[in-house]
């Protein structure tokens, strides 16, 4: 199916003969990386983040939940009917993490406890269709937020730390049941069609380290040491001379010379997760050096990010990029900046919150992809914790604070 | 002397010797109708000549039998054959029949519902491209006021619109197959079949009068036959019982 997906991108018909070509390599001149980014000050972000907040409050359903189980944007049509689902319950995960890492007010929280409900006595998703495991994504976004919530302090003494542990723990006995032989989880399985689906990607892999590995030390959840080492080693054996992740494990590694889409400027949304997983391992070679690489990458070449962004055909971009990775790219670079020194962060910050409160639309959400609803919540979550991330030890005129201490960044 | 003109002794000496030859000729003839039993003046008996003619009508009776013999198997083979083309004329007026009924009651609606259906899919591709192109035009104005976005936008619209209008284009051409299909195409075909199905009414006439005809003809060929074989019978009866051989 990715291949189909891929296959799409590259045949897909050209615009007339006014416009520009859609091509694999950009234009003459285009490929010179932009060495300086913009930054905002620390009361813009403060103004966006509460703009997609009370969006996002705004939006919730009665029952605590956002987004429905049912395709409404024509570019989601084709996929496996529990898929839907799947997204709906993904994007939901992401809501309530976004609340969790949010400003609390008594509205917030309300919606929070509503959200966390729904999250926990909604059905589990199922795979949507032999070749169709994007329930993979509920799976993955769902087991993080738990962790998230069960180790967030002011749940301590409620009942959510216990919920959330059976929830966290049905959803991890799935991505258990779903990793593949190579260690790793994806959202599509190739032909012969297998019980444990085969494909595994960098970032899927990347994303779900950490709090797997959180859950096992800190909260004492049963996760298998084996399939902590075993996603580690998948996450590992993507990484690319140059600072690039592959986009999924290959035997025979991909190119890195070429302008594949497992090149930096196709990798801009793997590097940060990816680097943030492996240093969270103990990977000793992802040192702050290597970090602040993949970061410098990151917005040296983040217009091959803009330019894929709302782009309806995934990886019909340069180097293949695809619209959705964009917030997805830019939470994780958040994640990334949390492990440089402290005194690093703030500038870091300042950047990438200009990155995305460019794209905030009037009403305060983000879509990086459709305007579907599911991927409406997922962006503007990802975009609230890229803003809210560190955005509380900053002064108003946007300077980092003195200590530069990410609470709650990890 | 002239000579135009022959001395008187020799012409009176020419004609009595010609006399008695003559008178020698009609002696021998007298004495082979008395005897019956003659010979020529080679020497030969005289009843060889009437063994002859008998041997010749024997055989000519045998010839007779034998024509008749094959005028009767010509004769049902012909009809036998004819009767085959009869049969298969009917046969395919039957399935020029049915193949007519068939269109008219299955294929014809069938290709109709199939131009219907093509004309429904068009229409519905048709409005499926507008919406999604308002859709594509609605993101752009909801998320799309960045600059890159705003600097691709068109890429991602114009393929919309373009592909709206390939959708429009494509509604109008099954629009027109439809209406081809429904006036020309499918009444072309029935007419077709309908010809065919007289086609084969007209081979099927044809064939039963060629099966008459052949019938009647090797009749006559037979009658034919027979009458040769009773007149070369009566010519041998006319030889006489003396000296007719036995049938073989």
């Amino acid at each position: 199916m990715r291949a189909a997906a891929i296959a799409l991108a590259l045949f897909a018909p050209l615009p007339d003969a006014a416009q520009e070509p859609l091509r694999d390599t950009p234009p003459a001149g285009a490929d010179a990386p932009v060495e300086s980014a913009p930054e905002v000050s620390a009361a813009e972000g403060r103004a966006a983040l509460e703009r997609a907040l009370s969006f996002l409050v705004a939006g919730q359903r009665e029952d605590g939940s956002w987004g429905q189980r049912f395709p409404d944007h024509v570019g989601d049509f084709g996929y496996g009917w529990d898929s839907y689902y799947g997204w709906q319950f993904a994007a939901h995960a992401l809501a309530c993490e976004a609340l969790l890492r949010a400003p609390e007010t008594p509205e917030r929280r309300a919606a929070l406890a509503r959200a966390l409900e729904w999250l926990c006595a909604s059905e589990l998703p199922v795979r949507g269709a032999d070749w169709d495991v994007d329930s993979t994504w509920a799976a993955l976004t769902g087991f993080v937020t738990c962790v998230a919530g069960a180790a967030d302090p002011r749940l301590a003494d409620t009942p959510w730390p216990e919920r959330l542990r059976r929830r966290g723990l049905e959803l991890y006995a799935d991505l258990e049941a779903r990793q593949t032989l190579d260690g790793g989880w994806a959202y599509y399985d190739d032909p012969p069609f297998t019980a444990r689906p085969k494909w595994a990607t960098s970032f899927c892999t990347a994303l779900v380290l950490p709090p797997l590995r959180r859950a096992r030390q800190e909260l004492g959840w049963p996760i298998r040491d084996e399939v902590i080492e075993r996603a580690v080693e998948a996450v590992r054996r993507c990484a690319l001379p140059g600072g690039s992740f592959a986009y999924d494990y290959n035997v025979i590694p991909p190119s890195w010379t070429d302008a594949s889409y497992h090149n930096v400027k196709g990798a801009l949304g793997r590097i940060q997760v990816c680097n943030w997983a492996l240093r969270d391992a103990g990977v000793g070679w992802v040192t702050d050096e290597r970090v602040r690489e993949g970061l410098a990458a990151f917005f040296c070449e983040h217009r091959w990010l803009d330019v894929a962004r709302m782009k309806p055909i995934p990886h019909e971009s340069w180097y293949q990029n695809s619209g959705y990775f964009y917030f997805f790219a830019h939470h994780y670079a958040s994640h990334a900046i949390a492990l440089l020194p402290a005194a690093e962060r703030g500038t870091w910050r300042r950047k990438l919150r200009a990155q995305v409160i460019k794209t905030q639309a009037a009403d305060g959400s983000f879509s990086d992809y459709l305007s579907a609803n599911y991927l409406v919540t997922a962006s503007t979550s990802y975009a609230i914790m890229t803003l809210a991330a560190g955005l509380e030890h900053e002064g108003a005129a946007g300077a980092a604070d003195a200590t530069g201490a990410g609470g709650g960044e990890r | 002397m002239s000579p135009n003109r022959t001395p008187l002794p020799l012409t009176a000496g020419a004609c009595a010797a010609l006399a008695l030859l003559l008178s020698s000729c009609l002696f021998s003839i007298e004495a082979h109708e008395r005897d019956g039993d003659w010979r020529d003046e080679t020497g030969r008996a005289a009843g060889g000549e009437q063994d002859h003619e008998r041997a010749q009508k024997e055989r000519a009776l045998e010839l007779a039998r034998g024509k008749l013999e094959v005028a009767r198997a010509a004769a049902a083979d012909e009809v036998a054959a004819a009767e085959a083309s009869w049969h298969r004329a009917e046969h395919e007026l039957k399935e020029a029949e049915t193949a007519l009924e068939h269109y008219r009651a299955s294929e014809a609606p069938q290709a109709l519902a199939e131009q219907e259906l093509e004309l429904e899919r068009a229409r519905f591709a048709r409005d499926g491209k507008a919406v999604e192109l308002a859709q594509m035009e609605a993101d752009y104005e909801r998320f799309g006021a960045e600059h890159y976005a705003r600097m691709t936008k068109e890429i991602v619209v114009t393929r919309a619109r373009k592909e709206l209008e390939f959708a429009e284009t494509r509604l109008k051409l099954a629009e027109v197959e439809r209406a081809s299909a429904a006036e020309h195409e499918i009444p072309a075909k029935e007419r077709e079949l309908e010809q065919a199905r007289v086609d084969a009414q007209v081979a099927l006439d044809r064939a039963r009068a060629a099966l008459e005809r052949t019938r009647r003809s090797g009749e006559l060929d037979v009658l034919e036959a027979e009458g040769a074989l009773l007149d070369a019978e009566h010519e041998l009866a006319q030889l006489g019982v003396k000296g007719a051989r036995p049938k073989p």
